[in-house]
């Protein structure tokens, strides 16, 4: 139980944050766990980067065997997509970092 | 049921009927949908204690954007985006929307053929608070392998929440950081490709201001350039009225990219020339830049017309005025003209158009000035000894003798020792130009010479056809004891008077099309040696292979085309100035670039209450806010993205070109060949 409490409040931590557009977790094989996006966002943003941060992390593991991927930082026009993967899941935070800076 | 029921978009796969066993929590008998078991007989899920828990704790979870619960989607939906990546076809997670007041998790399998919902209408309550397939939902246990959500159900908890302390502290730092961060300031400027609006930056215009250089350089300069100056008869302030308003006649860089140098001057000149020019040096990475006022300021008896820098020494560079004078500057001296060359009808006595350094064919890595003028000459200069030029070619029309000379606008050399040579002419023809020097490089004594000659005289004499030798030697002779000389330099054999056509041989060998009016510019490829351009006022921009005399490709100049540079980085880039401003071109690919002049809020007007009188110098005013047509373009040989420009306003413009447009493409130069260097068609 509190393990749950734990895991809403950390989400609610991070997608307070300013500027924080979206928060999401899913698993490496792109099916979203948690998400404060509409469904259509959650589907693509899911799929989409658990694709990413996996070619990614292979990339990493290839030029260094003993290397892996910590973090994925998309930058884009609109937004900085943020992504921390582990063994299990992914966490995908999306900012616009202009918002929040003003 | 039916307004609640949520289908997944897209999908066209049929959705599994939902499976109430254990979907629905033991305190929700009434949610049970009507064709479905009873959820209340559903196989207890470990996690059903912790869903009521959890449903509790949401209740007075702050947690306000994460409104929705997660829900199991049909796989077809989700895998339009899974890709190969997707592992596991069976299951996935999505959110069910909260449109509705309350949000229904479906499940779906993949023998299912239905999607239902686990509550009807009756229990519409926002499902945080009430539903018990809301915890279930929230808290992702929506597999339909029973066996796995048993097993698994705990453990994923745990895991997750072990996951999320272990990201949560960098994400945050991130996050934070992505606020302060300035790092992708300004970084869209650089997004655009070739062909999109803003891709090129305009960094500098760059001006004189007139009113306060005269003054300075009244005071610095005066001395210095007097001992080269003529007509000081004039009064002061004639003077001071005619350098205000020069266009900008030749831009540079010098051989470290960091220093761009203009010649001003006026292009339409009739006849002498009396009113003087100048030229004008900024250092780009100096500290003190300033873009109103050059670092280097020097004025000439009259107009500059083009400018070159060498290509190795960084203060050098070699200016051409209206007259017919090579003037070569040291910028690094404190009176910075070093030499310069006489008016004589042996040198040049129109004014001269262009200028380019070239490689001395003996490769001691010495360069050679190649100057052409409006009198039909090509002459080759040591610029450390500009007494005489040391040699020199006719243009003429065509390769006889007889035909008419072709008043030089432009000039490209290509080659060691000025091997191959293109020149374009005032009137628009472009031809080919035997550069090379015919003269063994340590000539034998001839017979017939009494005097001691210097080598570069006897050089100058094995260039002459063999039968004119004897006699030109004779009368090359008399002439210098006449003037009491020891012996005979270049300077001497001029002096002697010999016929032209002797002096200077017949450079043409071979005609090309040609522009209609005067060709601008002219410029060899970097990347091949048979591939140059020319651009003429006729508003066409030709790229020719040197071997035939029809264009490879005309381009549209956009208006009379005044300057012609090919890039010299990546092959096919192609750049021009005209009328029309300032264009680069991907000639394989046929897409062009503008670059426009941006104005910036440093520029601004001259005050009206400056006791200068405004009405005398329009250009500062006028030249910022108008624009105007381009006469001048040099690429930056060392910086390769910067490309500088002059316009008619006496204003030189800076662009930072973007990296599509300077890079070397893989197989572009390959490309480039291909496409210009063989002629069958």
């Amino acid at each position: 139980m509190s393990s749950i409490t734990d895991v809403e409040s950390t989400l609610s931590r991070i997608s307070s944050h300013k500027g924080v557009k979206g928060v999401l977790i899913c698993n490496h094989s792109g099916s979203a766990i948690r998400s404060s996006l509409p469904p259509d966002e959650t589907e693509q943003y899911s799929a989409l980067i658990s694709q990413l941060a996996s070619k990614a992390s292979s990339v990493t593991r290839t030029l260094d065997a003993e290397d892996d991927l910590t973090f994925l930082r998309i930058r884009s026009k609109k937004h900085e997509i943020m992504v921390a993967p582990d063994k299990e899941f992914l966490l995908i935070v999306v900012q616009d970092p202009e918002m929040g800076g003003e | 049921m039916s307004e609640a029921k949520y289908t997944p978009s897209d999908s066209d796969q049929d959705h599994s009927s939902f499976d109430p066993s254990y979907k629905t929590g033991p305190s929700d008998p009434s949610s049970s949908p009507p064709n479905h078991p009873d959820p209340s007989e559903s196989k207890q899920d470990p996690s059903l204690d912790d869903s009521s828990s959890l449903a509790t704790s949401l209740k007075v979870s702050p947690f306000t954007d994460f409104s929705l619960p997660a829900t199991v989607l049909a796989p077809a939906a989700a895998s339009r985006f899974h890709g190969s990546l997707t592992q596991d076809s069976s299951t996935s997670c999505d959110l069910l929307s909260t449109k509705e007041q309350d949000t229904q998790a479906i499940l779906t399998n993949d023998e299912g053929s239905q999607c239902d919902f686990k509550g009807d209408a009756s229990h519409c309550k926002p499902i945080k608070r009430h539903s018990k397939e809301d915890k279930k939902e929230g808290e992702s246990e929506d597999y339909d392998d029973d066996d796995y959500e048993e097993e698994k159900g705990d453990d994923e908890k745990a895991d997750l929440l072990k996951f999320l302390k272990k990201v949560t502290p960098s994400m945050l730092d991130e996050l934070r950081s992505n606020l302060e961060s300035q790092a992708f300031d300004n970084v869209e400027k650089d997004w655009g490709g070739i062909g999109s609006e803003g891709s090129s930056d305009h960094l500098h215009s760059l001006t004189l201001e007139w009113s306060k250089i005269e003054r300075t350089a009244r005071e610095h300069g005066k001395g210095s350039l007097n001992d080269f100056g003529r007509n000081e008869a004039k009064t002061v302030s004639a003077e001071e009225e005619d350098i205000v308003g020069l266009e900008t006649t030749g831009v540079a860089w010098n051989a470290t990219g960091a220093i761009v140098i203009a010649t001003f001057g006026l292009l339409n000149n009739p006849g002498w020339c009396n009113s003087r020019g100048a030229l004008a040096a900024w250092n780009l990475t100096d500290r003190n830049f300033d873009s109103r006022k050059p670092s280097i300021f020097v004025e000439h008896s009259s107009h500059l017309m083009c400018v070159v820098g060498h290509p190795v020494k960084p203060a050098v560079f070699v200016a051409g005025s209206f007259n017919g004078e090579i003037l070569v500057y040291d910028t690094s001296l404190p009176s910075p003209l070093t030499a310069a060359s006489k008016i004589d009808d042996y040198f040049h006595r129109e004014p001269i158009s262009s200028l380019a350094f070239v490689p001395d064919s003996n490769s001691n890595g010495s360069y050679q000035l190649v100057s052409v003028s409006g009198d039909g000459k090509v002459l080759f200069w040591d610029i450390d000894k500009l007494k005489a030029p040391s040699r020199g070619v006719m243009v003429l029309k065509e390769s006889k003798e007889s035909s008419p000379r072709l008043g030089g606008s432009a000039l490209a050399v290509q080659g060691e020792g000025g091997g191959d040579l293109w020149v374009g002419s005032e009137g628009g023809r472009v031809v080919r130009v035997q550069g090379r020097d015919k003269a063994p490089a340590k000539p034998g004594k001839m017979k017939a010479c009494d005097m001691k000659w210097s080598t570069n005289a006897l050089q100058a004499i094995y260039r002459v056809p063999a039968h004119q030798r004897d006699e030109l030697i004779r009368s090359i002779e008399k002439r210098a004891k006449a003037d009491k000389r020891r012996g005979v330099d270049l300077s001497a054999l001029y002096a002697a008077r010999p016929p032209f056509t002797s002096i200077f041989p017949v450079g043409t060998v071979f005609g090309y099309k040609g522009h209609v009016g005067r060709v601008g510019g002219l410029d060899c490829s970097s990347f091949s040696k048979k591939v140059f351009a020319t651009g003429g006022s006729d508003g066409e921009v030709h790229v020719y292979n040197m071997l035939s005399k029809e264009p490879i490709r005309v381009m549209e100049g956009r208006g009379a085309v005044s300057a012609v540079k090919w890039s010299k980085t990546r092959s096919s880039i192609l750049a021009w100035a005209g009328d029309g401003g300032v264009v680069v071109s991907d000639v394989i690919s046929g897409e062009e670039v503008d670059l426009k002049p941006a104005w910036k809020e440093n520029v601004t007007p001259p005050k009206e209450d400056e006791e200068n009188d405004t009405s005398n110098q329009p250009s500062v005013l006028s030249s910022l806010f108008s624009p105007a047509p381009f006469s001048s373009l040099a690429f930056n040989g060392k910086v390769r993205n910067l490309i500088a420009a002059g316009d008619k306003n006496g204003v030189v413009h800076v662009w930072r070109l973007p990296q599509e447009l300077v890079g070397r493409s893989q197989g572009g130069e390959e490309e480039f060949k291909n496409t210009f260097e063989s002629i069958d068609k």
